[in-house]
């Protein structure tokens, strides 16, 4: 093993928990993302190779090896961290060794995978591990990032053609009929085969083919997106500005505003007005009721004023005509007070 | 009519520290000559030194069992004291005396009658004199109607002062670190919650003269004015008007420096015709000018300038204007006879700011901020208009808010110098009032359009006397604004002719002006007048 490489003490236990993969905390079987992500990587290669023997070389705590187990197959692994391996759930713990695949492997598996391993090898071990995977198996499921670049362990990023080449120099070609992105958008499947050249164009021809009419129909579909973006954007940049039109229904619009506040102000003013005339009004209501009563009451007191003073007058008469009588009634020679008495009148008459 | 409520029993709060003895005597007098029988008086002798103090108001609990004295232990100044007052008290209401003043014979019995009017008075304030040392009477404050902006400005409602117990113990009593400012604080506080505030206009309280007590000087205690700038400040800070309160020109008077939004767009709307004048003995431009000095004495950014111009207006001013005002100058030609209504009307209707301020030709910006100070309370909803203060050439004063009454529209403090402060504090502090001039006025165009703007039947007089009405009826507060200074060389343009006319027909709108509401015709006269000619009886000698 070189010296350019990552050793077991660079992978302890920040390295799981902490810092990397993707901080969903906890790297463990406990943890349900984790769980969930392998169980589901095992299931699709249980379903397109019904492996019965697999090998997860730099299996971390076993996480890939447990799914497989639990579904009935027979999974090793190895990991060149021996605080990986010691930290294990119990139930993988024996399935798993620790080694590194710079020595050769034991035995033989229907299939191998190495996930995110060999980016964090020096590029001498990385062919060294290339070469000790494909000796024990036929078929390999290989993914090594080639991003990442500030994660200090990816001391070995290349791009996907490189490995695919480096494979290709040993027999192992890509299965290019699965597709297995669910675990990494780079992640492949390399399988060993004496394929001829012109089997193998055909392979990429096939692929290449799917992908530049998809390219293509996606290049059409954004330059019509896009020319309809900008046909839009000019009618809102260049919709013919009829000035006069503009100004005219500006004018307008001061003029309705100006009208608003004029018929505004007159009902505003007509109530104000109306308001104190309605108040005079009732004011004036209340005056009126109280002199009609006062005139009711003066009229009453009239009438029956008028009928005392008729009364009196009838009485007066009756008086003065029983006078008249008694003075024309061939009377007696006057009596001396009757004498005194005429005379009284005719003073005061 | 609703059942006819019980009287309230008042607890008079009086905090005592070592007054003169005939003096304490005659504060308790007053209380017992109160032609009103349902109070209580909780006395609070701050361990006064003089050990007669205590002895003569427990002779008085001895006589009347409506007295109380409370001795504290320690001198705990005024807020421990009426503290300790405002905890014993039973009471619907708090009365506070102070203990050398007196209240008028008829004090609670007017109280009283006055809050059985309404069921939420929760703050009532009386108007209020001096009493010397000889006994006499003088120097009354007939108090403006309730008129929260002047709060801010100067403790204005002072004595005497009757709050509701639950809302004063509501919002904590009287706040130590407040001493000598503690009324003005806690009235602020009060006021914020209160659902009315009531003013009695009738002189109940007789505030004593004494050498060293605030009714005679303010400065005898400076940190009054300090504990009341923080009392203001705190008020601004809580009901979220953003200002700053610095002192005045007077002590106990604080300015409100708003700030305004910037995100305000105001639109100055401006009558001319394009006259020009002598003005500081130099020709001009008028309108010019105005615009010149009003965008120069503004930060604000937003600022549209509308100008509204008679056909005759010369080339050569209209370009001055667009140099003056560049792009934020909107032209509105007007070729009808001279009505000043449509002309702001027009103006207004052509205006895109969310506030309009009204700005007659012949004015010159003096205060730097004007038009912040003169916009910004307009944010407070329930004020609906505001009015600067505008001075003639020669710096007397031409306008510090209208006052109506005695069947006439007023200017009040006209030809008043710049430095005077008015009776009590009315030409330094922003205040209510009925009117403003429109020579230099600001509202929200939303309540512009609300209350139907000038009326045009009133070309030339008037028509900012049946705005302030409509303003008024509409339930929103006008306000005159001190810290918002301009010229207004008012003589150089119109021949000011009123028009019996025009008159009458506010008169017939709005009735006759018996009373203003925040000017008492009291303080607001006499009326001065420009003297032309000194008329032959008062000519010296023959």
């Amino acid at each position: 093993m070189s010296q350019d490489g990552t050793t077991s003490v660079d992978y302890g236990h920040d390295y799981y928990n902490e810092t990397h993969l993707g901080g969903h905390g906890d790297y463990s079987w406990d943890n349900q993302h984790w769980r969930d992500f392998f169980m589901s990587v095992a299931d699709r290669l249980i379903g397109a190779f019904a492996p019965a023997t697999v090998l997860d070389v730099g299996c971390a705590r076993g996480l890939l090896v447990q799914a497989f187990a639990l579904q009935g197959v027979d999974a090793r692994g190895l990991d060149i961290s021996e605080h990986a391996v010691a930290s294990a759930h119990p139930d993988v713990r024996d399935r798993l060794s620790v080694a590194s695949a710079t020595e050769p492997i034991e035995g033989r598996y229907d299939l191998v995978t190495c996930i995110e391993v060999l980016e964090h090898m020096s590029e001498a071990d990385a062919q060294l591990a290339i070469d000790h995977l494909t000796e024990v198996s036929d078929r390999v499921l290989f993914s090594s990032s080639p991003e990442d670049h500030d994660e200090p362990t990816h001391i070995n990023t290349n791009p996907g053609e490189a490995w695919a080449a480096w494979f290709a120099e040993r027999g192992f070609f890509r299965r290019t009929d699965v597709d297995v992105s669910m675990i990494a958008p780079w992640a492949v499947v390399f399988e060993r085969g004496a394929l001829t050249p012109h089997e193998i164009v055909k392979r990429y021809e096939q692929q290449y083919a799917r992908v530049r009419t998809e390219l293509l129909e996606k290049r059409r579909a954004l330059l019509d997106a896009d020319r309809a973006v900008n046909s839009m954007r000019a009618q809102l940049d260049h919709r013919p500005v009829d000035t006069d039109e503009v100004d005219r229904l500006r004018a307008e619009v001061a003029q309705h505003r100006h009208t608003a506040l004029v018929s505004r102000d007159h009902v505003i003013g007509l109530e104000a007005e109306n308001g104190r005339l309605e108040r005079d009004l009732s004011l004036v209501m209340l005056e009126l009721r109280k002199l009609q009563r006062r005139v009711k009451g003066l009229t009453k007191r009239r009438a029956e004023l008028t009928a005392k003073l008729q009364e009196t007058r009838r009485r007066l008469d009756r008086n003065r005509k029983r006078v008249a009588q008694l003075e024309a009634a061939s009377a007696p020679p006057a009596s001396l007070p009757r004498r005194a008495a005429r005379r009284v009148r005719r003073t005061l008459a | 009519m609703s059942p006819r409520r019980e009287a309230p029993l008042f607890s008079i709060v009086t905090p005592v520290y070592d007054p003169p003895i005939d003096v304490l005597k005659e504060c308790l007098e007053s209380v017992l000559a109160q032609d009103f029988s349902a109070w209580e008086l909780i006395v609070v002798d701050d361990f006064s030194p003089t050990a007669a103090v205590p002895i003569v108001i427990a002779q008085y609990a001895q006589q009347d069992g409506r007295i109380r004295l409370v001795e504290r232990d320690t001198n705990g100044h005024i807020v421990a004291a009426s503290n300790d007052g405002l905890e014993l008290a039973l009471g619907e209401f708090i009365v506070l005396l102070d203990h050398d003043d007196l209240l008028a014979p008829t004090a609670l019995s007017r109280v009283a009658e006055a809050l059985l009017e309404h069921e939420d008075v929760d703050y009532l304030y009386t108007d209020e004199d001096k009493v010397g040392s000889d006994g006499r009477f003088y120097g009354a404050f007939h108090k403006p109607d309730w008129s929260p902006e002047r709060l801010r400005g100067q403790m204005y409602t002072s004595h005497l002062s009757v709050l509701r117990t639950e809302l004063v113990r509501d919002v904590g009593g009287f706040r130590e670190g407040f001493e000598g400012s503690q009324d003005h604080d806690l009235v602020l506080r009060v006021t914020e919650q209160a659902r009315r505030v009531v003013h009695v206009p009738e002189v109940l309280y007789h505030w004593r003269a004494v050498e060293g007590s605030t009714a005679v000087d303010i400065e005898a205690k400076p940190y009054a004015t300090e504990a009341g700038l923080r009392a203001v400040q705190e008020h601004l800070d809580r009901v979220g008007i953003r200002a700053r309160a610095v002192t005045s020109a007077e002590p106990g008077r604080y300015t409100v420096e708003r700030v305004l939004d910037p995100a305000r767009r105001v639109s100055l709307v401006i009558p001319t015709m394009g006259q020009s004048a002598v003005v500081h003995g130099a020709s001009r431009f008028l309108v010019v000018d105005a615009v010149r000095s009003a965008l120069a004495g503004t930060d604000h950014e937003d600022v549209e300038v509308v100008v509204v111009h008679d056909t005759p207006t010369p080339a050569v001013v209209l370009d001055a204007l667009r140099e003056v005002a560049e792009d934020r100058l909107v032209l509105v030609p007007f070729d009808a006879p001279f009505n000043f209504s449509t002309k702001m009307n027009l103006g207004v209707s052509h205006a895109s700011g969310d506030r309009v301020v009204f700005l007659n030709d012949d004015i010159e910006v003096i205060s730097h901020g004007w038009l912040e100070q003169l916009v910004a309370p307009l944010d407070e909803p329930d004020v609906g208009l505001t009015g600067a203060k505008l001075y003639y050439a020669d710096q007397t004063v031409q306008h510090a808010g209208h006052a109506y009454f005695n069947a006439g529209y007023h200017h009040p403090f006209r030809f008043r110098t710049r430095d005077e402060a008015g009776p009590f504090g009315e030409l330094f502090v922003n205040r209510e009032v009925t009117g403003v001039t429109a020579a230099c006025a600001a509202m929200r165009t939303e309540t512009y359009f609300q209350v139907g703007g000038f009326t045009e039947s009133l070309p030339a007089n008037f028509n900012d006397v049946d705005l302030c009405y409509k303003v008024a009826r509409a339930g929103l507060r006008t306000l005159f604004v001190a810290n918002s200074e301009l010229y207004h060389y008012e003589s150089q343009t119109r021949v000011p002719e009123v028009a019996e006319r025009e008159r009458l027909a506010v008169v017939s709108r709005w009735g006759t002006p018996t009373e203003d509401a925040y000017l008492r015709s009291e303080l607001a006269m006499p009326n001065l007048r420009r003297v032309k000619e000194i008329p032959a009886d008062l000519r010296g000698g023959a």
